[in-house]
């Protein structure tokens, strides 16, 4: 979403859908299907028609024409006030007609005090780069029943490309785009998986490509959906040809030489080095690209002021390796985890959000602080090399991994004494260093003791908890503690019982629906890793625990050992998310979906013991 | 500083700023040498300390006023320099102008470095207006990068904020901390104004030995003046009171009383509460055919709510920001913001021949009762019956709500607006009985250890607010699939079906739902026939605020209170039905714990038929409780624990 609102084409007004593969008229849904979908939506796009005209230089006019019947209080949440994010420092947009038509047909007009022009909320904490606004209308009188229709247009100076979603989640009655270009003039495309109605002709020595489908149902938002460049719902179009001419259409913007007065600033040479030094000594200021004038600051700028947004920052440290006798690179990345590997031969610019740096083996980004030197948190990834005008894969040192390790032993004092350590590496340090790093003693205490509580709500301290790794950027992060819990296990007659806790896994995995419609992404690799010993009081014997298994699938890779000795159980159960996609109502999916359950069900994590005497 | 300060200081109102490049007058006031006694040593668990602030405010007897403050914040670790590298300035142009007279950096070495305000800082719209749906050109916020910040420095600027309009005619009234999150090492305000001007002045949650005060008459002005000295730092636990509740702080007004606060909204608001025919032909409409209050009140309240979508759009003539727009122009527009919509249902209820006011609301906090400072964040309506004291408040900002008024405005400081004059009030809280969850569990266990039945919930106050304000942002098929994820997330590896759900947008009945479910193995089996059985009822934070109230809290022990801000009750009740029937049932023991904080408790009943009836009951009756009292939520969080883990143990063999 966020990527598509960057490249001028907010998200409520690119749409396609896919599913036929019929020729000539393009995707239309089965009329009892479309019916279907229009009871239950909330709005119904009318149309939307969307014109470009592509001028020689790359500049465009392009002319959106939007008409949206509200049907419910979620349909006028939604589009009463129409939000059109635009770049100011290369673009325009003029709103043409606004107007609400009541439910018996009477036109109500948009005001001049009903039309916005503000700064973009989403880069308030990098104010001072952002040139991205957003055009906002209120449209009056709005009920269910009314709707809604403007027409706007919106000019670009900084070359062509669009991304045009032809399904979203209010049906769709008609959707056009059509593209007028001069004669000769490249046009790359990637079609969505559905066939629209396409036509290509040649008006007065311009070219005209014309897409269109109709009757398109919604789709429901679910969680850990992949962004919508990875869904087969969008027409990618650009004027590039290739990745070198998308190459070239950056390469200007970062060719900013480290003036002299820059000079040597900092005194370390290995290049991790460096980097850590640098990031110390500069302020980051994180901004997406396209939100920016694409004129960054020059290295000298940025040595003075001390602060950058994080691609002047990669700017400066580029020039810095260059001037330590390095050869670095920079790239072109994403960091809404879009998978670009999809896009081989679709060239535009419309990817990019970052710039990180790649010296050797080594990629560094700019967008957090105190990141371990070559941790970029886009393992897996594709980005595009500048120089090289190709894409490549992403290096990142530090895979995501976590480890906890729970020792807990009765006492005769009817307590629970334990230990615990957890470990951080990857994605899972970065996070828990943010946490705790810069924390004064007092602060300190009051972490101490969530981490504690995290154990137990009854935990209590028997010597501090200890924070290791926090910082030394490149060492995991260690947290261990001693701890006692006032009271034994639960106790049912002659039983007593514990648990393995549930795996670690967000939120939207734990609670993946057999009914899922749309795909789901796992969007990095993690390993989460749980060793548990537990000693039960005397005279006790183990009388139930749940068996060992292991397997692999495409997502998920998981190992679950239990040893018992005596009153003892020793419990290992690890864990391994891949970065990927699956397919809803497919057997990988549902075979995904058994392993999750058996993992985290209560009864697959019981542990019972029984007196012995 | 500035960004923790002043946004208390004066609540978001305040004006234009011009900027001003730092100048070499000022070079005469160098070096700073109080500056060289903060060291990191000095201040342990600082990580920046204000070195020394000196304000003075002079006011006028119309109530406008110019403030001039000077901060020197010295930077004394990584997370300081994070915190303080953009300075932030919110003014709204409608009232203030600001001037940015002095913006440096002082290094180490005592050489200051002038910030260049041009080349860094940017005029921002403030994101939470325009994440609320308001869109007010005046409202702005000066954001300042300084550059080249390093540790050991220290950010000197010196602003001046002419407020050339007061809010409230006349009056002046403010309140300023003395105590942060930060050290204090020294911080003076001086309060100069005409001296037959009565001035009420307080400092509360005093911290012994740090606060001087003198004050004294000059030239027909009397001069007030407030030192704090090497105030401590306070270092904020999760989920604590407001920080405006616990630090020290000063307050100072001329109004006399509350009342006189009230007087004045009244009369601002008033003239904008006239109906237009069309107004009045709605509202009759609206209440044709209906008899009693309670109906009129109603059939008013959720037209204004639901049909008046909250945008806000400020561009009032006389105290915008304040002052509602005509009830005409919400009412023709379909849209406003608070203090609109609570206008328009005013008038409306007026129609209706009911007694009805404008509120002002402080949501979430209590004001200083002592002095009044009218710091109010909100507006609503409140209905008023027969006696006095008969108060119903209504919130028509709440546009998905079955609730008049939410719970998340109660416990909150209020006055409403009355040309009588009305005192400071809080907004009553609900017994937990009031907002309840209730799930109803059918179900049958199988012999193949699986157990399978029907889920019914229905709730009551806040629990249904949430529920409808959660499922009108949704549609169809995602309010399905939103409570299927719900009981996945209590009870992992639940499946469930057939999920039904009333309309949220029918507040006639109580939001309702249902759904089929099946557990694959919820129980395991032990030997000589004995298996252990984890109920539906056993799943993990079964109420909807369980999470987010209880997981409140999160330490294991805490210095300051806890605030939950609300209470709340769930009951399910599940009844077992047996495929074969146990020989034997064993139930686990009862652990329950009642008392004026929590009640949480299980009940267990075998039927003549051997069907197990599980009750199982949760109530937090404190909207806050004391580190004291915090003792008690760890151990019903435990209890809670053990219950996810406790099995029913059956016997089917001899």
């Amino acid at each position: 979403m966020k990527m598509l609102l960057r490249h001028r084409l907010p998200l409520v007004f690119l749409l396609i859908v896919a599913f036929l593969k019929a020729a000539a008229p393009g995707f239309s849904a089965e009329p009892a299907l479309w019916r279907g979908a229009v009871k239950t939506a909330d709005a119904v796009y009318q149309r939307i028609d969307k014109s470009y005209r592509v001028n020689g230089d790359g500049s465009f006019t392009l002319t959106l024409h939007l008409r949206v019947k509200v049907l419910t209080y979620k349909g006028k949440k939604d589009h009463a006030d129409f939000k059109y994010p635009y770049n100011a420092a290369y673009q325009s947009v003029k709103i043409l007609t606004a107007h609400t038509l009541s439910p018996s047909g009477k036109v109500i007009s948009v005001g001049s005090r009903e039309v916005h022009d503000i700064t973009s909320p989403e880069d308030a904490s990098a104010a001072i780069y952002s040139h991205q606004r957003v055009k906002v209308v209120n449209f009056p009188s709005v009920t269910p029943g009314s709707t809604v229709e403007i027409t706007l247009e919106h000019h670009s100076d900084r070359g062509f490309w669009a991304t045009e979603c032809f399904q979203i989640h209010d049906p769709i009655k008609l959707k056009t785009v059509s593209v007028s270009l001069p004669a000769g003039m490249t046009l790359s495309k990637k079609l969505p998986s559905l066939l629209l109605k396409h036509s290509e002709k040649i008006v007065k020595n311009r070219c005209v490509f014309h897409w269109e489908a109709k009757n398109i149902p919604g789709f429901i938002r679910e969680p850990l959906s992949p962004p919508y460049e990875n869904r087969g719902i969008c027409l990618f179009l650009s004027t590039f040809s290739s990745w070198k001419t998308v190459s070239r259409f950056f390469t200007p913007l970062f060719s900013k030489p480290l003036a002299k007065e820059a000079g040597d600033i900092l005194k370390e040479t290995a290049p991790d080095a460096l980097y850590v030094a640098f990031m110390k000594r500069f302020i980051s200021y994180p901004i997406d690209l396209f939100h920016t004038n694409l004129i960054f600051q020059s290295p000298a700028v940025t040595v003075k002021k001390g602060y950058g947004s994080s691609l002047d920052l990669a700017i400066l440290f580029y020039n810095l390796l260059e001037q330590k006798g390095e050869t670095p690179a920079l790239l072109l990345a994403n960091t809404d985890r879009i998978f670009i590997r999809e896009f081989r031969d679709m060239p535009t610019p419309a990817l990019f959000n970052d710039v990180i740096v790649r010296c050797g083996n080594s990629d560094y980004v700019f967008n957090r602080r105190e990141l371990p030197p070559g941790y970029t948190g886009l393992e897996e990834m594709t980005a595009l090399d500048i120089r090289a005008g190709s894409l490549t894969g992403i290096h990142s040192r530090y895979p995501g991994k976590n480890t906890t390790r729970l020792n807990l032993r009765a006492t005769p004092a009817f307590s629970l004494n334990g230990t615990f350590e957890i470990i951080s590496e990857g994605i899972q340090a970065v996070s828990m260093r943010a946490w705790l790093r810069h924390k004064s003693d007092q602060e300190w205490r009051i972490a101490a003791s969530q981490i504690l509580h995290g154990i137990d709500p009854l935990a209590q301290p028997l010597k501090a908890v200890v924070r290791k790794g926090i910082d030394v950027l490149t060492a995991p992060v260690t947290l261990q503690g001693a701890f006692r819990i006032p009271r034994l296990f639960p106790v049912s007659g002659v039983f007593s019982f514990t648990a393995i806790p549930s795996p670690d896994l967000p939120d939207g995995l734990k609670t993946c629906l057999e009914t899922r419609q749309g795909p789901l992404m796992i969007s990095r690799k993690s390993t989460d890793i749980l060793e548990e010993k537990i000693i039960f009081p005397e005279g006790t014997r183990v009388l139930h625990y749940p068996a060992s298994t292991g397997g692999k699938l495409k997502a998920l890779e998981w190992k679950i050992t239990f040893s018992v000795h005596k009153n003892s159980i020793l419990f290992r159960r690890v864990l391994q998310l891949n970065r990927g996609i699956l397919y809803p109502r497919t057997a990988s999916y549902f075979r995904f979906l058994k392993v999750l359950k058996n993992l985290a069900r209560p009864s697959a994590r019981l542990i019972i013991f029984e007196k012995t005497h | 500083m500035n960004s923790i300060k002043k946004k208390i200081a004066f609540a978001g109102w305040a004006g234009i700023f011009l900027l001003a490049a730092s100048g070499g007058s000022f070079a005469a006031q160098r070096p700073y040498p109080f500056l060289t006694k903060i060291t990191r040593s000095a201040y342990p668990h600082a990580h920046a300390v204000l070195a020394k602030e000196k304000e003075h405010i002079r006011f006028r007897k119309d109530g406008r006023y110019v403030d001039r403050d000077e901060i020197f914040m010295t930077i004394l670790d990584e997370k300081g320099k994070q915190s303080e590298r953009i300075q932030s300035f919110y003014i709204n142009r409608d009232y203030a102008k600001l001037t940015v007279e002095v913006m440096e950096v002082i290094k180490p070495d005592g050489n200051a470095v002038p910030v260049d305000l041009a080349a860094n800082s940017r005029e921002d719209t403030p994101r939470s207006n325009t994440e609320a749906n308001i869109y007010d050109p005046t409202q702005k916020v000066l954001k300042v990068f300084l550059p080249d910040l390093q540790v050991g420095d220290t950010i000197h600027y010196r602003v001046l904020r002419d407020y050339f309009k007061a809010i409230i005619p006349n009056h002046f009234y403010g309140m300023v901390l003395g105590q942060y999150t930060f050290p204090v090492r020294f911080y003076q305000i001086v309060l100069e104004g005409p001296e037959h001007v009565k001035l009420h002045t307080l400092i509360k949650d005093r911290v012994k030995g740090t606060v001087s005060y003198n004050t004294r008459e000059k030239d027909g002005r009397q001069i007030h003046q407030w030192t704090f000295r090497d105030v401590p730092q306070i270092t904020p636990e999760p989920a604590m009171p407001s920080f405006m509740r616990v630090s020290m702080r000063l307050l100072y007004s001329t109004l006399a009383s509350w009342e006189e606060a009230s007087r004045w909204y009244a009369a601002l608001v008033e003239p904008k509460l006239t109906p237009t025919p069309e107004i009045i032909r709605k509202a009759e409409a609206l209440i044709k055919g209906l008899s009693g209050n309670a109906a009129k009140a109603r059939a008013i309240y959720y037209f204004v709510a639901q049909k008046i979508r909250y945008m806000g759009i400020t561009a009032e003539k006389n105290r915008p920001g304040f002052e509602p727009h005509a009830v005409s122009l919400t009412f023709n527009r379909r849209y406003g913001v608070c203090r609109d919509k609570a206008a328009l249902l005013v008038s409306m209820l007026r129609i209706a021949g009911l007694k009805a006011n404008m509120v002002l609301v402080s949501v979430g906090s209590k004001l200083d009762r002592e002095i009044p400072v009218p710091y109010f964040n909100h507006a609503v309506a409140v209905l008023r019956g027969a006696s006095k004291a008969s108060l119903t408040y209504m919130d028509p900002t709440s546009e998905t709500s079955k609730q008049f008024f939410p719970d998340y405005e109660r416990d909150s400081s209020s006055l409403i607006a009355d040309k009588q004059g009305e005192p400071l009030r809080i907004t009553p809280a609900l017994p937990p009985e009031r907002n309840q969850f209730q799930l109803t569990i059918r179900d049958v266990f199988s012999s193949g250890l699986s157990l399978y039945g029907k889920i019914n919930g229905i709730c009551t106050g806040f629990i249904d607010t949430v529920f409808r304000s959660i499922m009108m942002a949704k549609g169809k098929q995602e309010r399905e699939a939103f409570l299927q994820r719900m009981f996945k997330r209590r009870y992992p590896g639940i499946e469930t079906e057939n999920v039904r759900c009333s309309d949220p947008a029918d507040r006639a009945a109580p939001f309702s739902f249902s759904l089929d479910f099946r557990i694959k193995k919820a129980a395991v089996s032990g030997q000589k026939g004995v298996a252990f059985l984890l109920p539906l009822s056993s799943m993990k934070d079964p109420g909807v605020l369980d999470r987010w109230i209880l997981g409140k809290a999160n330490m294991v022990s805490r210095k300051y209170p806890l605030r939950f801000g609300y209470t709340y009750k769930t009951r399910i009740q599940e009844v077992i039905n047996f495929k074969e029937i146990p020989l034997e049932i064993r139930l686990p023991a009862a652990s329950n714990i009642s008392d004026s904080i929590v009640d949480c408790r299980t009940f267990y009943a075998v039927r003549k038929d051997s069907a197990l009836i599980i009750t199982r009951e949760f109530a937090l009756k404190k909207l806050e409780v004391t580190p004291e009292q915090y003792k008690q939520i760890l151990s019903v969080q435990y209890d809670r624990q053990v219950k996810e883990i406790l099995p029913i143990v059956l016997r089917s063999q001899k």
